[in-house]
């Protein structure tokens, strides 16, 4: 097994001290930190992502594979800095307006994350104007919107209406997701993509970044 | 005890849990009648049922002839049922401290519990118990958790909540009358978590199943028992602070005296929400900070493919002395399931094993094997191997459960502007925290091992507050000080607790 396909094991495991090791030795051995982390890391996130689908794992499996990969990365980032690595490009992600409910949003940040992607992450209750604002400033190419609840799954659509209103609704991709929303809610709002899980979710904004 | 139901043809087209509800049975159903927790099985003696999901179709019992019966449908023709035992020893034990005296007559306490529900008499001239009574709530027939209730009070059910809750307090109370029939009490006083007094009350608690969770009330009622239906003379149903911070933490502030003591301390009241309040001590602000965890039900026995609620027969407690395994069981009764208790004791011991590793990664489902001892160490005959085990996701419920509570500890400490340390006197309340392995808590992470600080058992302290209050008024205050004071925290808004929350989700070394 090589080095990069045992640290994509041990994240699946969610073994945070062996992954660190293992990135660390990667760096020694001369692997290219782009390398360890497509290889490695996004790899063994995309793995544990393909069994959360399949319903074969659950959250805390997610969350523990994300915090190894997390301390992968620790290693890994002053070296992706000298070899010039660069997000794929920037999210905004949040739960809607009134939702309070962030678990879920967390898990696809999560997964987005582990593809590469860089998140602006604005946290719950999130007003349109501010998302607006977030894409604004940071030139995000994708706006994931959060809503467990159908009391507030209305406020995905005033995010969209928002967007339109500020000129910009062409230049980001909006997702929707959570609980009560559906393919045919999304639709209907005028969102870009709907999935069912995190898995989905961050393949979908992953095909966004390199279509 | 388990009760024969005959199943007349006139419920023909009903789903049987739902008739069994409404004839007045009660049922526990932890998933609301979604057909996945199979807490509803029911044993069929003669007769039979159509499956709900297959029309047309007969629904099949199991080899023991259990099927579950939210997924059943009643037929034109009789049946006859066993429902199994849904009684059990609730929870009322509180660390006894003296509760004073100086009042007159007898009064009853009543801590509605959304699990359990406990009444207890009160001297009040001396504040000496005279008898304790305990049962499941009636209202766990619409779900296990706060959410389920809210939401089947929002969908119509509300007087069938309240009128079962009143119910059951009025059942209890003519206990106490026959059992002791020259201490007639006169007043009680009704603790509880904020939706449960809402249903007590009649007041619709919709508004607190959604943001931004306002209670209709939080203040102390004070009104004759027939404006509650309850067969009293007065009843005092004590002050909440908000949605979440309801009169059991509210009477729990109080009765351990939290802003008595000088250095700061926590209460924790570790359930399907972990509800948490620190204090930083007695010269400091006078305010309490409150919040509330979603742990899930699976310290309570739900959602744990073994699980069960704090009944008889619910391994309890799990040791290992020189290499042998030895459980408990409540009422040393034969093994029916584990309890949160037992769960924290096998989760510690697996990890001690090796079983599973700092990951909760679990190879094969693990067995409890070892020997069935009572409450005095005694081997009970026959009883060597259980039939509990526990799965990965069992582990897993269980990770999410423990990493809640932890991180909304360390969130709720770093909010109150101090370090887990510094926590002086640390309180465990509820059922659970009375009988929990405080060692092994620690050990699995549910309690984080930075509280050094002196670690108590209290108990059911709403029950113990309320109790509190018949005996001496100046109590009253004191939960209405308490109520005034508390400051709640949304641990969702906390970067602390999403990133705690993701790092306690490993077990300690």
């Amino acid at each position: 097994m090589s080095i990069t396909e045992e640290i994509s094991e041990k994240l699946q495991k969610g073994r945070a001290k062996e992954v660190a090791a293992l990135v660390e030795q990667a760096m020694q051995e001369g692997t290219a930190a782009s390398v360890i982390l497509n290889e490695g890391l996004i790899a063994g996130m995309n793995a544990v992502g393909e069994k959360f689908k399949k319903n074969e794992v659950f959250v805390p499996e997610v969350l523990v594979a994300a915090r190894a990969m997390n301390a992968g990365l620790k290693i890994l980032k002053p070296a992706m800095q000298n070899e010039g690595i660069k997000p794929l490009g920037k999210a905004v992600i949040c739960t809607v307006k009134g939702d309070m409910h962030d678990i879920g949003k967390n898990l696809v940040k999560m997964m987005i994350e582990g593809q590469g992607i860089e998140c602006v992450d604005l946290g719950v209750d999130v007003d349109p104007q501010r998302i607006v604002e977030a894409v604004k400033e940071s030139g995000a190419k994708v706006v994931c919107l959060s809503a467990l609840l159908t009391t507030t799954m209305m406020e995905q659509k005033n995010v969209i209406e928002a967007l339109k209103a500020a000129g910009i609704r062409d230049q980001v991709k909006v997702m929707v997701g959570g609980a009560p929303v559906t393919q045919q809610f999304a639709d209907e709002i005028g969102a870009d993509c709907y999935t069912l899980d995190a898995a989905s979710a961050a393949e979908a904004a992953k095909a966004y970044f390199t279509e | 005890m388990s009760v024969r139901v005959k199943v007349p043809s006139g419920a023909n087209g009903m789903i049987l849990s739902e008739w069994l509800v409404s004839s007045g049975y009660q049922l526990s159903a932890h998933c609301g009648g979604r057909g996945v927790c199979g807490k509803c099985r029911v044993k069929v003696i003669t007769g039979a049922f159509g499956d709900k999901n297959s029309p047309g179709d007969l629904l099949q019992p199991d080899r023991e002839g259990y099927l579950l019966s939210c997924r059943a449908v009643c037929l034109c023709s009789e049946a006859e049922i066993i429902l199994p035992d849904t009684g059990g020893t609730g929870l009322t034990e509180f660390e006894k401290k003296s509760f004073g005296g100086g009042g007159k007559g007898y009064g009853i306490a009543v801590d509605i519990g959304t699990t359990t529900v406990a009444a207890v008499l009160v001297d009040r001239s001396t504040g000496r118990i005279i008898g304790t009574q305990s049962s499941l709530n009636p209202q766990r027939s619409f779900g296990a958790d706060v959410i389920s209730r809210i939401s089947a009070a929002s969908a119509g059910k509300l007087e069938s909540l309240r009128t079962l809750i009143v119910g059951e307090i009025n059942r209890m109370i003519s206990e106490f009358r026959k059992s002791y029939p020259d201490k007639n009490a006169d007043d009680a006083v009704v603790s509880g978590n904020t939706t449960m007094l809402h249903l007590f009350c009649g007041v619709s608690p919709e508004s607190m199943g959604v943001y931004p969770f306002t209670p209709v009330f939080t203040e102390m009622r004070q009104e004759s028992g027939a404006n509650f239906g309850v067969e009293i003379k007065k009843v005092t149903v004590l002050p909440s602070a908000s949605a979440f911070i309801g009169s059991d933490i509210t009477a729990g502030i109080a009765y351990c005296g939290l802003s008595e003591l000088e250095s700061p301390s926590l209460l924790v009241d570790i359930g399907t929400n972990g509800e948490m309040v620190i204090c930083k001590g007695k010269s400091s602000d006078g305010k309490y900070y409150c919040a509330s965890a979603a742990a899930g039900p699976a310290l309570e026995g739900a959602n744990i493919s073994c699980g069960v609620g704090g009944i008889n027969g619910a391994v309890c407690r799990v040791t290992k002395e020189n290499g042998r395994i030895k459980y408990r069981t409540i009422g040393d009764k034969p093994v029916c399931g584990v309890c949160g208790s037992g769960l924290i004791d096998i989760i510690a011991l697996m990890l001690d094993d090796e079983v599973i590793d700092e990951t909760g990664y679990l190879e094969e489902e693990y067995r409890l094997n070892g020997e069935h001892i009572t409450a005095d160490g005694k081997p009970i005959d026959g009883e060597v191997e259980s039939e509990i085990v526990i799965t990965q996701k069992d582990v897993r419920e269980f990770q999410l459960a423990k990493s809640a509570i932890s991180a909304g500890i360390d969130a709720l400490s770093d909010y109150a502007e101090l370090k887990p340390e510094e926590i002086e006197n640390v309180f465990i309340a509820g059922g659970l925290g009375f009988y929990m392995s405080v060692e092994n808590a620690k050990r699995t992470g549910l309690i984080p091992s930075a509280l050094k600080g002196k670690i108590t058992a209290v108990g059911n302290t709403s029950l113990a507050g309320a109790i509190s209050c018949l005996s001496d008024k100046e109590n009253l205050n004191s939960v209405a000080r308490a109520a005034r004071n508390c400051v709640s925290y949304e641990l969702n808004e906390s970067p602390v607790f999403s990133k705690e929350f993701i790092e306690n989700m490993v077990f300690p070394d």
